[in-house]
């Protein structure tokens, strides 16, 4: 792995120097190479499109996905740095610049960021507890809360049971109802789960045999539930960046479009 | 009803029309059933005469298995029936003329399924592309490669002779693996009766007779095979190795349709069935110290007793070889023997065991072997599997992973849950995947439930209209959609769950329901996206490398595999 990432860094390194000499020599032909590396941008993001496109269709099999996710990942810091070369580390100075500064930033970002969770998570994931498919995990959710909502309701005739419902209006039934604590999981912290389990502890004394045996019934269901909670947490960490990433590359190509038009449109042709 | 033909939904090529209920013999195995006047005379051969057709049921009669499972070839002389490592679907009778069968010499090649050399990179595609300048150089190469065997017979006795009326192919096809001789027409005009596999099935079923005389020609052949496939035994000529033959034992464990009785005690994870009181034993600890042992076909474990418990060391696979340093170290009295291990059948297995008398015979005719009492035995390593940690083994094996010879593992370590794998297998399969991206775990390894393409796949044992069957070349297990007939016998008998029944639609989509109000199923399953060039789109879709089609029963690679996961 550490080979592949020296590998993969040298290349991206020799590609980016390689830029900034064709740039310094466009430069000393006294043409401006603004539009130069503008060009080399746009034709860098272009590449970086096509990988989205070699997932949407496998058939074309033109190399394995693993290779472009790398190219994908490498490119973009090559992009990263002909877009520095681009601006000159100068901030904009037009709504039109700023929208594009600022669409470059939160795909970059955004992208660090899957690529970071991407390595990260996965590992997370693998505890003991049962995975489910994150599509799955709504639906196992309401079936559980349903479940503890009946044991609720047949429990009303017991001794405690005012106790029992109230504790349920009071906490369990918003714990229930939909996923909840996701910073805590993000953080590995317990904390939440040892809250809920106290005051099911400080319930217990109040309550007859079948109660209690209600209660550790409730209780299963609480882990079970705190489990779908961590794995919802993880597994939405694995697809919420691509919620910023995809629509920034939509954005930032529509505007770099209009941001080549403009420019050229007022250019004195050099 | 519909008009027109529709697809199968997961499958690219057309099948039946809509509305027509398939059958068995639907679609006979040749062009139309055989002529009953031919079929006369078939079955007043000597091979079928004494079979009684009242043995067979009123709906599954005698004639008709004949005429629709069988079909009649004609063969110019020289002409090759079929090469070394086909994978064998059918059997053969001489109906005229006869057959050479040519023995492989220094042993068959690894079993496996084409996966990666069979699969087509675009660099290879640009090779074969200049390969086609070399067309007729091939052709000439080709028909040289057609007479060369009847050349080389006549100066080499490497084969026998099948003649009129008997048969052979019958290795290939009753364990659905590769074969172990290539057949060339002995004659111009030479006829033989081919049989499939579903025919050959109710043959033996109900015939006594023909069971019995197919059994005997198995265990001849087998025998053959296998010893010209062991390495000590590559000098001995085809009457040398009838010899040898004659005084080797030839034996079987476990029942060849396994799968029910595994799926059945699948609750090993209760550890109410440990897996070992499935598995026939081949050789308790403490036996057989005066042998060898050739594993014909199936899976073995072999385990060390220690206590009450067995630890298993490893596993056998076909082809495999067990003994031979222990055989050594007997020859040189050095105190070690390969009785140090129990070896149980994992379904089914059919062994070979050469005394070591005849062993030792053998070493005083062919002195080029005496090298090998010079050899020192090796240490330790006495099956597959023993690199790999104890709890890995042992998950493989009592699941029977070791069946696998291109498994779809994954590593969860790395898996994202894109479901990138799972779309890139629906789009090319007509927007059904042939593969569920779940399974056993063991760690960060996931075996998914995908078609491994086993080694002994019993899946094709029960399919009535042999729709699922081993590509001959790459011995990959494949679906024949149009020809299924929605039974459900494979799923039912895949011991993995891997194959699946999914439904007809319509050009529209729409599911199609018959007047009986349900869906018409067929069997569907991962096909290795054969005909694909690059290979399976599961694996090259994952953006992660976190997908491999591995063949388990080679655990170096399954160990390989893991190590570079690990980093």
């Amino acid at each position: 792995m550490i080979g592949r990432i020296a590998r993969n860094g040298a290349v991206a390194a020799i590609v980016v120097a390689g830029l900034y000499g064709l740039v310094w020599l466009y430069d000393t032909s006294l043409r401006d190479p603004r539009y130069f590396d503008g060009w080399l941008l746009f034709a860098g993001m272009a590449l970086q499109i096509l990988f989205s496109l070699r997932r949407k269709f496998p058939r074309l099999a033109v190399g394995q996905v693993t290779v472009w996710m790398q190219v994908h990942i490498y490119c973009g810091y090559t992009v990263v740095a002909v877009f520095l070369l681009h601006t000159q580390l100068r901030l904009p100075d037009a709504g039109i610049e700023w929208a594009l500064w600022s669409l470059f930033a939160a795909l970059v970002a955004s992208g660090a960021t899957g690529a970071y969770l991407v390595k990260v998570t996965p590992s997370k994931l693998a505890t003991d507890i049962t995975p489910y498919p994150l599509e799955y995990i709504s639906y196992r959710q309401a079936q559980i809360a349903r479940e503890v909502d009946e044991l609720v309701v047949a429990s009303t005739e017991g001794i405690g049971a005012a106790a029992l419902t109230g504790l349920y209006d009071q906490t369990l039934q918003q714990f229930f109802r939909r996923p909840r604590n996701l910073l805590a999981h993000i953080r590995h912290s317990k904390r939440p789960l040892q809250i809920i389990f106290s005051q099911l502890d400080a319930l217990e004394r109040y309550l007859d045999s079948t109660g209690k045996e209600t209660l550790r019934s409730i209780r299963n269901r609480i882990v079970a539930k705190n489990d779908l909670d961590f794995q919802y947490a993880h597994q939405g960490l694995l697809v919420v960046w691509l919620f910023v990433h995809i629509p920034a590359t939509y954005g930032i190509t529509v505007l770099a479009l209009a941001h080549a038009a403009v420019v050229h449109a007022y250019s004195a042709g050099v | 009803m519909f008009e027109g033909g529709s697809t199968i939904r997961g499958s690219t090529g057309p099948v039946e029309p809509i509305g027509v209920e398939q059958s068995r013999w639907d679609r006979p195995f040749g062009l139309t059933p055989i002529e009953p006047i031919v079929l006369s005379a078939i079955l007043d051969s000597p091979i079928f005469a004494d079979v009684d057709p009242a043995d067979f049921p009123a709906d599954l009669p005698l004639n008709d298995i004949i005429a629709n499972d069988g079909r009649i070839r004609r063969f110019e002389c020289s002409e090759r029936i079929y090469g070394e490592q086909e994978f064998g679907n059918s059997l053969f009778v001489v109906l005229r003329g006869h057959v050479r069968c040519e023995l492989i010499a220094g042993g068959r090649k690894s079993e496996r399924v084409g996966l990666p050399e069979d699969t087509v990179s675009w660099s290879q595609a640009i090779a074969d592309f200049d390969r086609l300048r070399g067309n007729v150089r091939a052709f000439v190469a080709s028909a040289l490669k057609a007479i060369r065997p009847a050349l080389d017979m006549q100066h080499e006795q490497r084969g026998f002779i099948v003649n009129k009326d008997e048969q052979f192919g019958v290795v290939g096809v009753l364990r659905r693996r590769q074969r172990g001789e290539s057949a060339y027409a002995g004659e111009d005009d030479t006829l033989v009766l081919e049989l499939r596999w579903s025919g050959i099935r109710d043959l033996r079923f109900w015939s006594d007779t023909l069971c019995k005389r197919m059994d005997q020609a198995y265990r001849r052949q087998c025998r053959l095979t296998a010893l010209r496939g062991c390495p000590l035994f590559d000098g001995a000529d085809y009457h040398q190795l009838e010899v040898i033959a004659e005084n080797t034992v030839f034996e079987s464990y476990g029942e060849m349709d396994w799968s029910h009785r595994f799926q059945r005690s699948a609750a090993f994870d209760s550890q109410s069935v440990s897996p070992e009181d499935i598995e026939p034993v081949i050789s308790d600890q403490g036996e057989r110290s005066d042998g060898l042992l050739v594993i014909n076909s199936g899976l073995i474990r072999v385990s060390h007793k220690i206590d009450q418990a067995e630890l298993t060391v490893g596993f056998l696979t076909t082809g495999d070889a067990f003994g031979l340093d222990g055989l050594i170290a007997d020859l040189n009295s050095v105190a070690r023997t390969c009785a140090d291990y129990t070896l149980r059948a994992c379904g089914y297995a059919d062994v070979l065991w050469i005394p070591i008398f005849v062993i030792e015979t053998w070493l005083e005719i062919d002195l080029s072997k005496s090298s090998l009492l010079n050899r020192q035995p090796a240490a330790g390593a006495v099956a597959r599997g023993e690199e790999l940690p104890q709890s890995l083994l042992d998950f493989i094996v009592d699941n029977r992973f070791i069946n696998a010879t291109s498994a779809m593992v994954i590593n969860t370590d790395r898996c994202v849950n894109c479901d990138d794998c799972v779309r890139a297998c629906a789009t090319t399969h007509g927007d059904v995947p042939r593969f569920v991206r779940q399974g056993k775990t063991h760690h960060n390894l996931m075996v998914t439930n995908a078609c491994m393409h086993c080694i002994d796949p019993v899946c094709m044992i029960d399919c009535p209209s042999d729709a699922i069957e081993r590509d001959a070349a790459s011995g990959n297990v494949t679906i024949k959609s149009e020809q299924c007939i929605g039974c459900g016998a494979c799923a039912n008998a895949c011991p993995y769950g891997n194959i699946r029944m999914g439904a007809y639609a319509a050009p529209g989509g729409d599911v199609i329901s018959f007047e009986s109000g349900t869906a018409t199923l067929k069997a569907i399953k991962c096909d290795l996206c054969i005909g694909l060039p690059g290979g399976p789109a599961c694996k090259r879709a994952c953006p992660h490398d976190a997908i491999e089609r591995i063949n388990i029963g080679d655990a170096a690679t399954l160990s390989d595999w893991l190590q570079a996961a690990l980093k």
